[in-house]
């Protein structure tokens, strides 16, 4: 095993509790046995996460069932690694099942291609990781200081190399996983092996695994859907002739922040240079082994790589980067994005396989009155021959479906009120994308997928007034600043300050490759439409041939641009 | 009090001289009076009743052997059996009789062939059975060892509930061994349904005229005369009634404001629990962990309404009830049982509306008690219509309005002039109607905070903590049985008690039906529960009660009997006390490798000795 960290004298809270974690056990087994609380023993509530679960409480319920002398209603998120979004249906029928049977009845879509289940009672938790481990589902590092879910731009017709990105998008995947058995003991065996030294090896991560959560994602230009920027590593397919030759690598990126802390900030990744596609695995292994040695194991709020990277300087990184490597990177090739959001609709030969990209409000998969999208795309799944695929913009693909489908998969779509007509939609709100946040999130300050259909209706009629009801202006909103939904790399991010209060950001530009700048603070909602309104409309009369409002805004000097992110907060 | 001697039935000069030596003429004009009444006592069995007298007696060796013996013996599961022995006692007292309360868990069955006078008071409970104190004696007469008892006179007071089918079955046996045992009867047995007080007042005075004459009149001439009792030498004191600080009763409740009203139940539950929490402030009120709440309820409007129509009778109809007349609707809703229906007004309204059905029904059992299950006054009145019902026949068909009784959810020392209760409300329906539990609801729905509610305490004589803070206990309960627990543990933990603590709880949802969750949380953290054990019955395919939770753990279960634990049980009787008494047989008899018979010995043992407890209903 490499060397790890060199003796910390102040490690944080979190660095103690993997240390006598034997590899991710804890006291876990003991939580799950303990009828008298809905809640695991505190060490356990961070392990647990790097068996990809959150312990979270129903935040409506908390007065009331204090005065009710019950504890919190504690529940769990699960969140099911989807490597590269790709679900077959019998995935989706399953994640389906289990979120009726042990959840809150819904499935969230999320920023990173995974599937989240929430509401799932402690003593379902067994069961429901079960039940998706029988259709070779995990959710093993779905959050935890370790590699989380990899992503990958999910558009199948776009290129034949993309097959070849989602393998590696697989591969990567495969080989950051935990090895330890400590996941398949606790919910699959329920045996647990008494001497776990032995049994676990953890040849990249160590027995305290990373300083912080560590994100990858893969995109193939023109879409960047995946926002690989935002990543701690980011990797840019480069194909000639059809084939893959290899990735440009970016690393460095992350967007949370901490409120009145500026020594935090959201960054982007720099580019580093290009990797042929049979050393894409090595080069991740690589950064992730330099993360877990120079990252910052005291706080936790300058742990991720961006901060590493920051206060060594990029060079020493990569030098060091290269040494780790035994050779240097290639200069990073060429490269286009056109785009960041979703093409919604049919695409597709007549006569041959077609996709269908199904906007999914908020990424929330349900039955409401008059719009069945739950119920639809379980009838759907029971006969689609294709892949479902989920879009790091939290909307959904129906993949290769067979032209005989085409037909039925559209009735049943409109019949239950799951297909909406795109005209009927902005593109401000098909573009949207909000975090969980309020009821179960326990970093919210305020509402987010809750709240802002509610916000769009009042935009929508702003940006219709203005003749913008097909301007793709990127809207993301959070309840905190930690950065779920990539508010930094909104034309306009909403990031919840407090309840019904928000900061405002603009000047992000629409392909994810320029972070935006704060505006405004703590806006309620007509502070935010009196904020808006002029400048949708300053933006409409005055907006350049193809110009984004993100750039409309830095242009006409609303915000200054932010170069990189250590600017952020300038 | 000092206790007031018996003096021989006969009477000499000397003995004269010596009752009226050192009275002052005050006194002597009063006793002159005193036994005059005396002497003309209705009834008085001349020969047999020993004659009171208010003076002093030197010594009991002038008042021997002849002295007459009242043995007063009480069997009762709550407790109500011992007040009333010890208010005959009392009473008994005040008539010059020395009287001896015993409680027959502790009484030998031999020394019943020494009894002179004996009053029994007994409870019935199940389908006709004896409480566990009163077992013994009562296998005992029925027995063929039971002796021949010519010179016994007794009198029966039997405690019961007119809503069973053996209604005061206990009482009866008794009353009818020592008859066929050859014994007296006094006076014909009194037979009191579930508010016994004014059948209890009756039958102790009653009978008490019949052994010792009529009692002392004014109360202050009786004072003055006892100093000169104390010239004679000390005798062994009667039993003496306790002296509560302030006594509530159903005719002089405490009305008492809610301070606070808390659905216990989360979001989505099936149950519906209230915590209601009663200011006592003022009240001078005392009761003990175990005790329970009586609570007077007041009939719903609506079904006051219903009744009316049914019966198709004026709310203002003028009736009287015990010399006071009040409208019909007032009646019905203070003073009359309208949501449950009892054999007992089924017969009385049989009297009145002469369907075959009806009369069917009162001669078949097997059929009355399905009938009677769920259908309150109004379902009556509408099945069985007749046009004979006066508002005075149907004011006096229906029972008078019973208090409903909770097991207190609090420790006074916890909370100081405060009672908690834990009330479940009743709600179903049945026979096409929407019903609801009169008092329940009443919590429930119909008082909110600032008002008031009437209430009294009834003491639970044997539902209470070891009087030993030393020794362990095991408490289980189911549903709202949790609510004396929660007054225990809040009072060990007051007192600092060593003994440890053992709760196990059952309900259906851990999520919302975890009763006083947080409270428990806190009180395992901080040592006031050593376990605490729960079994939420519909949080998994197969259905888990306490009594699973026992015998999973029954090895600590009997660890802690054998060193001395009580055991106290809460809930419902057929769906908990039954089956918590089964599991713990099956503990004992798989932790201490005994028979199945030597286990439930063993068990009813822990019974006898009183640390097997049950509060179930």
């Amino acid at each position: 095993m490499s060397d790890t960290t060199a003796p910390a004298p102040k490690l944080s809270e979190v660095e103690h509790v993997k240390i006598a974690s034997r590899y991710l056990r804890g006291t876990l087994v003991e939580s799950l046995a303990n009828r008298l609380t809905g809640a695991l023993n505190p060490d356990d509530t961070h392990l647990i996460k790097f068996h990809g679960s959150y312990q979270q409480t129903d935040r409506d319920l908390e007065s009331e069932r204090k005065r009710q002398k019950l504890e919190p209603l504690f529940s769990f998120m699960i969140r099911v690694r989807v490597p590269g979004g790709v679900a077959s249906a019998a995935q989706w029928q399953r994640m389906d099942a289990l979120s009726d049977a042990y959840g809150n009845g819904t499935m969230k879509l999320t920023t990173r291609q995974t599937f989240q289940l929430h509401g799932v009672l402690k003593r379902n938790l067994p069961a429901a990781i079960q039940g998706f481990n029988e259709v070779q589902m995990d959710s093993i590092a779905g959050c935890g200081d370790v590699n989380r879910n990899v992503m990958c731009n999910t558009n199948p017709h776009e290129s034949a190399v993309h097959g070849a990105v989602v393998g590696i998008a697989q591969a990567i995947s495969a080989h950051l996983t935990p090895r330890t058995t400590a996941y398949r003991e606790i919910w699959l065996d329920g045996d647990l092996q008494e001497t776990t030294e032995a049994v676990d090896d953890e040849p990249i991560y160590g027995h305290t695994y990373l300083p912080r959560k560590f994100k990858i994602a893969l995109a193939l230009p023109p879409y960047n859907d995946s926002d690989i920027f935002s990543n701690d590593i980011g990797l840019i397919a480069i194909e000639e002739n059809g084939a893959l030759l290899g990735f440009n690598v970016a690393v460095g990126g992350g967007l949370g922040m901490t409120f009145g802390m500026n020594e935090t900030y959201p960054r982007l990744a720099d580019l580093i240079g290009f990797v042929p596609a049979d050393k894409v695995l090595d080069v991740c292994e690589k950064v992730v082994t330099i993360q877990r040695d120079w990252g910052n194991r005291e706080n936790r709020k300058l742990s991720r790589l961006k901060y590493t990277i920051d206060r060594v300087g990029l060079p020493a990184f990569v030098a060091e980067l290269h040494q780790r490597l035994g050779y240097e990177l290639a200069p990073a090739q060429p490269y286009q994005f056109h785009s960041s959001s979703d093409a919604f609709g049919w695409t597709g030969a007549p006569d041959g396989p077609s996709h269908l990209v199904l906007f999914v409000e908020g990424g929330r998969i349900l039955d409401r009155p008059g719009y069945r999208l739950k119920s639809a795309l379980r009838e759907i799944s029971a006969f689609h021959t294709g892949e479902f695929r989920l879009t790091g913009n939290q909307n959904l693909i129906l993949a290769n479906i067979a032209p005989a489908h085409r037909a039925r998969i559209q009735a049943i779509l409109e019949e239950n009120g799951a297909a909406p007509k795109a005209e009927q939609l902005t593109a401000l709100r098909r573009g949207a994308l909000a975090c969980v946040a309020l009821n179960t999130c326990s970093q919210a300050f305020a509402e987010a997928e809750r709240y802002l259909p509610q916000l769009l209706d009042k935009l929508d009629a702003v940006v219709r007034a203005h003749g913008l009801a097909e301007a793709g202006i990127l809207i993301r909103m959070t309840g905190c600043p930690n950065g779920c939904a990539r508010p930094y790399l909104g034309e306009i991010g909403l990031v919840g300050k407090a309840p019904g209060r928000y900061n405002l950001y603009l000047g992000a530009d629409h392909f994810g490759e320029r972070l935006n700048k704060l505006y405004r603070e703590m806006l309620d909602e007509d502070g935010i439409l009196r904020e808006l309104t002029p400048l949708l409309a300053a933006y409409a009369a005055n907006r350049a041939p193809g110009e984004g409002f993100g750039d409309f805004v830095v242009r006409t000097g609303v915000v200054k641009a932010t170069v990189k992110g250590l600017d952020f907060h300038d | 009090m000092p206790a007031l001697p018996i003096l021989p039935p006969t009477l000499d000069e000397a003995a004269l001289q010596q009752l009226t030596a050192g009275l002052t003429s005050q006194q002597l004009v009063w006793l002159s009076g005193y036994l005059y009444g005396q002497a003309a006592g209705a009834g008085a069995p001349s020969a047999a009743a020993p004659v009171a007298a208010a003076a002093a007696v030197p010594a009991a060796a002038e008042a021997p052997a002849a002295a007459e013996k009242l043995t007063i013996l009480y069997g009762s599961h709550t407790g109500n059996g011992k007040k009333i022995a010890q208010q005959a006692a009392a009473a008994a007292q005040r008539r010059g009789l020395v009287a001896e309360v015993r409680d027959m868990n502790d009484y030998p069955p031999r020394q019943l062939a020494q009894e002179q006078n004996l009053l029994v008071v007994v409870s019935t409970h199940g389908e006709g059975e004896p409480p566990i104190s009163a077992e013994e004696l009562h296998q005992f007469i029925g027995g063929a060892r039971a002796p021949k008892l010519p010179k016994l006179k007794y009198s029966v007071f039997a405690l019961g509930d007119t809503s069973y089918l053996h209604f005061c079955q206990t009482g009866k046996d008794f009353d009818e061994r020592l008859a066929a045992l050859g014994a007296t009867r006094l006076l014909a047995r009194a037979d009191a349904d579930v508010d016994y007080h004014a059948a209890a007042d009756q039958w102790v005075e009653a009978v008490l005229d019949l052994i010792a004459g009529a009692p002392a009149a004014a109360a202050p001439a009786a004072a003055e005369v006892a100093p000169a009792a104390a010239v004679g030498a000390p005798r062994e004191a009667a039993v003496v009634a306790e002296i509560a600080p302030a006594h509530y009763t159903n005719a002089n409740p405490w009305p008492a404001k809610v301070l606070e009203s808390i659905q216990l139940n989360g979001r989505g539950s099936d149950k519906e629990t209230y915590h209601i929490e009663l200011d006592l402030a003022g009240a001078n009120l005392a009761y003990a962990p175990g005790d329970a709440l009586a609570v007077r309820p007041l009939n719903h409007h609506p079904l006051v309404e219903e009744v009316l129509q049914a019966a198709r009778l004026s709310d203002s109809a003028p009736v009287l009830l015990g010399g006071e007349s009040l409208p019909l609707a007032a009646a019905l809703a203070s003073r009359r049982e309208l949501t449950v229906l009892t054999r007992d007004v089924l017969e009385r309204y049989a009297a009145l509306a002469p369907h075959a059905e009806l009369h069917g029904l009162l001669a078949d059992t097997a059929r009355l008690q399905p009938y009677l299950y769920g259908r309150d006054v109004a379902d009556l009145l509408l099945d069985f219509p007749t046009d004979q019902l006066t508002p005075q026949a149907l004011a006096d068909t229906l029972r008078p309005l019973p208090t409903r009784a909770y097991s207190i959810a609090s420790s006074l020392l916890a909370h100081p002039d405060e009672v908690h209760l834990t009330v479940g409300a009743v709600r179903y329906e049945a026979h096409g109607r929407q019903k609801q539990g009169v008092c329940s609801s009443l919590l429930a729905d119909r008082v909110a905070v600032g008002d008031e509610v009437r209430v009294f305490v009834e003491h639970n004589e044997y539902f209470k903590l070891p009087t030993n803070v030393g020794t362990d206990i095991i408490m289980v309960g189911a549903g709202t049985g949790i609510a004396p627990f929660r007054a225990f543990v809040e009072e060990r933990v007051e007192l600092g008690a060593p003994g440890r603590n053992w709760l196990l709880f059952g309900n259906p949802h851990f999520t919302t039906d975890f009763l006083y969750q947080a409270e428990w949380q806190q009180h395992l953290k901080r040592g006031g529960l050593a376990r605490l054990d729960v079994a939420f019955s519909r949080d998994q395919a197969e259905k888990v009660y306490v009594q699973d939770r026992l015998l999973e753990r029954s090895r600590d279960v009997f660890g802690w009997l054998e060193n001395g634990a009580h055991f106290y049980v809460c809930g419902d009787k057929n769906r908990l006390g039954h089956a918590v008494q089964a599991a713990l047989v099956q503990v004992v008899q798989k932790e201490a490798g005994l028979s199945a018979e030597d286990a439930a010995a063993y068990v009813k043992n822990l019974r006898k000795q009183r640390r097997y407890l049950e509060d179930v209903y």
